[in-house]
């Protein structure tokens, strides 16, 4: 009698265990998926930053956002630095008769890393070229204590010139 | 006195050893992103496409030059698909940020595509990679474009 009671007393513990160990697991799992679900928003959010900083010429936007060893790749086949990204976004001459971004995915990779892909079309002049083409963009973003900056930008010419 | 200066010595070295090991972590990420970098190009030049698919995660995304968006499968494919006559990489460059790391570069090569078509590429390249939670660096995205249109 009192070992079937010692059994049921060791089923009921294992039982309990398997249950807290699938509980833990599941707030385990929430937690990760909310992170990347937060990261992924502030990420869309930063992306749509950008582009409001790119169409007013906004420089300190990218001094803020721009990590240390930045890199960006241009569409016509440069490439540019962050000192040179900067000075850039300081040339007061570029002017964009029409932007649109759009296609806009972001992908997390653990806590610290995003990567966004979208398509770009617009119409400008940038450094004394027009160009009115669409173009699909990569851009890679770093978690640093807490703030998400910009490790890397490379775009390809998909239409127009 | 005297202790206060030695406390003042036990903190720089603790604080120049830290450092350090920072710098050589960083220069060992380095090497490590180099080493897969080489081994993708190897495959290319090998026309073995096995070699790749362990670098790319899954959620793998690859941009090409004429602007089509692949996942790791269709990746692949289209990589076993390709028979490379030649493929070269200069100018490449990896700046570690934590756990992530950003390889850039240029490739030019050569080969035929499934319809036998030559191709002839010059193109500029911009490779993401992760170190996954199991230590190993795996790249989560890389976007090609045509060198100076």
């Amino acid at each position: 009698m009192s070992n079937k009671k010692g059994e049921e007393t060791q089923m009921n513990r294992k039982i309990t265990a398997g249950l807290m160990a699938v509980c833990w697991l599941a707030v385990g799992s929430t937690l990760v998926a909310q992170e990347g679900g937060e990261a992924s928003s502030k990420v869309e959010q930063l992306e749509k930053e950008m582009h409001h900083a790119q169409m007013h010429s906004d420089a300190a936007w990218y001094q803020q956002h721009l990590a240390d060893g930045y890199v960006e790749g241009y569409s016509w086949g440069e490439w540019a630095t962050r000192a040179e990204a900067i000075k850039q976004m300081q040339d007061k001459s570029i002017k964009f008769n029409k932007a649109e971004l759009s296609d806009l995915k972001v992908a997390t990779f653990g806590p610290n890393t995003a990567v966004a892909h979208y398509k770009f079309t617009y119409d400008g002049t940038l450094n004394g070229t027009h160009r009115a083409r669409a173009v699909i963009c990569s851009d890679t973003w770093i978690s640093e204590s807490g703030e998400w900056k910009i490790a890397s930008n490379h775009c390809s010419h998909v239409e127009g010139k | 006195m005297k202790r206060t200066a030695m406390w003042c010595l036990i903190g720089l070295v603790l604080l120049v050893s830290a450092a350090q090991s920072k710098a050589q972590t960083t220069s060992g990420n380095e090497k490590a992103v180099a080493a897969l970098e080489e081994q993708w190009l190897q495959s290319q030049k090998t026309n073995n496409p096995d070699l790749t698919a362990p670098l790319l995660a899954e959620k793998f995304v690859d941009t090409s030059s004429d602007g089509k968006v692949m996942g790791k499968a269709e990746f692949l494919t289209t990589q076993k698909s390709i028979k490379w006559s030649s493929a070269e990489n200069t100018d490449v460059k990896i700046t570690v940020f934590g756990n992530t790391a950003i390889a850039t570069g240029t490739e030019k090569w050569k080969g035929t595509d499934a319809s036998g078509q030559a191709l002839d590429e010059n193109e500029r390249w911009t490779d993401t990679w992760v170190k996954m939670p199991g230590g190993k660096w795996q790249c989560v995205a890389s976007h090609q474009s045509r060198n100076k249109i």
